[in-house]
């Protein structure tokens, strides 16, 4: 499903954000990437959906091998993903239907399967009143159900989130989540970058820790602070 | 590429115009103001083409005719000078026809000399077969019974050519300026309205558009783009071409010369200028492009 054989990234300008990652997620799996502002968590979450290429290592997503694909082969990857953003990446002259219909539309789907298609997605995220109103009318965390309706169209394999829930009150967060374990639920798998410790411990699923581009932690059901560090913490309370 | 993606490629360029309401409209008046000026040097540089052909091909020697030469010895100077070498036509205008000539260009106060105070002369109009042979056949006229002068323009029409030929070649050179700096104008518009937009070509790639399926409806736009921005300018240089074939058409008329009709001049400068516009609102978005798509 999703492979990383010791993966590094060093940037043009010599930072090194990931050092020799290697990682395995299987079909189905909820995994939460979690670690400080600057530990590459976004630099993972970039090398999945190919925006960028490793600068040495193996990735392997859906059969696709990250590494070596042409770029022409880029589109035929991330229509196999699902991605969202924290600032939800809307366009912002579309309508939620229209917004939500290009991603089947850049498949070649017709019209009145891109209908039936947007429907159905509007229902699953509570939003079947709002096909036609502009991103700028609606609410943020309606606006991010619109970024996961679009994600899931067009029913991929992997949904891939970067903070999802960073712009969010914790009541709009709890519906955001309700919506991805429910996505979970049918068999996507669902990898999460996330800061909300909350989100993490409430709702256990496995865990990836970085700290300083390494993989630090790889907890099946963790804690969002390893336990170790919880325990150093409790007598400072 | 499949029916139903140019058909979506055509409404996302036409719904984008629309919802991108002052960007474009800011990229339309830019291209509007640069066919504005491109229209107008092609008008010029046509109508001078036109006229240079005109006098080239139509240099005519004037052979004034002698007063109180009767009207039989007209008719044996007009066979005579039927029988020149070169002659293809022999026009006949009476000194009375002249001054209407003259009146028409110059105004009514001319008028004052008709009947027997007309100072000009009758004159037979000689066309040649070949430009070259006015020189010839003017030489020949002269020598004639009844004949007082004949005129071929000599070096005036040489001097006219040369004017004629730099103002051509300074009017191309223009066009050719002004064309460049429009592709650079149009080019730069709609450059700094994509800029404007490079969020949502990144949302479109993250979502698995291929890099043509994105730049199409963008190549469309700009081509829209060009397309309105040459309707307004085009509509005044169409209605002020045909005030000026109207003004200055009567002038020249009385010369023999005329600018092109606005029938043969409008179409051609419609379709060019379109053509165009939208051919460098196309390439425009295309490469202003470029950069936001690769991956």
């Amino acid at each position: 499903m999703l492979k990383l054989l010791n993966v590094e990234m060093r940037y043009p300008n010599g930072v090194s954000a990931l050092k020799n990652v290697t990682l395995t997620v299987e079909q189905g799996e909820f995994v939460y990437l979690v670690g400080h502002s600057g530990a590459g968590k976004s630099t993972l979450i970039k090398l999945l959906y190919r925006e960028l290429v490793p600068t040495s290592g193996f990735i392997q997503i859906n059969n696709f091998d990250l590494r070596q694909m042409k770029e022409h082969q880029v589109p035929q990857l991330r229509r196999t993903l699902g991605v969202v953003f924290q600032d939800f990446k809307l366009l912002p002259k579309m309508t939620v239907g229209e917004n939500i219909g290009y991603a089947l539309q850049v498949i070649g789907k017709s019209d009145a399967e891109i209908k039936e298609a947007v429907e159905q997605v509007l229902n699953d995220v509570g939003l079947e009143k709002q096909a036609d109103h502009f991103p700028n009318e609606l609410s943020g965390g309606q606006q991010q159900r619109v970024a996961i309706a679009r994600a899931i169209v067009n029913r991929p394999k992997i949904l891939i989130a970067d903070e999802p829930t960073g712009n969010l009150d914790p009541q709009t967060t709890e519906g955001i989540m309700d919506i991805l374990q429910r996505i979970n639920g049918r068999g996507t798998t669902v990898i999460m970058a996330t800061h909300n410790q909350q989100i993490v411990d409430e709702l256990p699923h496995r865990v990836l820790e970085i700290s300083g581009g390494k993989i630090i932690r790889d907890e099946q059901g963790g804690q969002y602070t390893h336990e170790v560090d919880n325990n150093q913490k409790t007598p400072a309370r | 590429m499949k029916w139903i993606t140019i058909k979506r490629h055509l409404r996302d360029s036409l719904r984008s115009l629309k919802r991108n309401g002052w960007m474009a409209f800011a990229a339309i008046s830019g291209v509007a103001v640069t066919i504005l000026l491109v229209g107008i040097s092609l008008a010029l540089v046509f109508n001078v083409t036109k006229l240079s052909h005109d006098v080239e091909s139509d240099v005519r020697v004037h052979v004034l005719v002698e007063p109180k030469t009767t009207t039989k010895q007209k008719a044996k100077l007009e066979t005579e000078l039927n029988d020149l070498k070169g002659v293809t036509k022999v026009t006949y205008s009476s000194k009375a026809n002249e001054l209407k000539k003259v009146v028409s260009q110059y105004g009514d106060s001319f008028k004052m000399f008709g009947g027997d105070d007309n100072p000009l002369n009758d004159v037979y109009t000689i066309k040649a077969t070949d430009p070259e042979e006015t020189m010839a056949i003017a030489k020949k006229a002269a020598k004639l019974d009844h004949v007082a002068k004949a005129n071929y323009g000599g070096d005036e029409a040489k001097k006219l050519f040369r004017t004629m030929d730099s103002v051509r070649n300074w009017g191309v050179g223009f066009s050719v300026l002004l064309l460049i700096v429009a592709i650079f104008l149009i080019a730069n518009t709609i450059r700094i309205t994509i800029l404007s937009r490079r969020n949502e070509i990144e949302i479109m790639r993250l979502v698995g558009a291929t890099r043509w399926y994105i730049r199409w409806p963008f190549i469309l736009e700009g081509a829209w783009t060009g397309l309105l921005g040459a309707i307004v300018p085009l509509v005044i240089i169409d209605l002020g071409y045909a005030n000026v074939f109207r003004a200055v058409g009567r002038q020249l008329a009385s010369s023999g010369y005329s600018l092109m009709t606005p029938g043969q001049l409008i179409w051609p400068l419609n379709l060019t200028l379109v053509v165009v516009a939208m051919l460098i609102g196309a390439f425009g978005a295309a490469i202003s492009m470029r950069r936001f798509l690769k991956v």
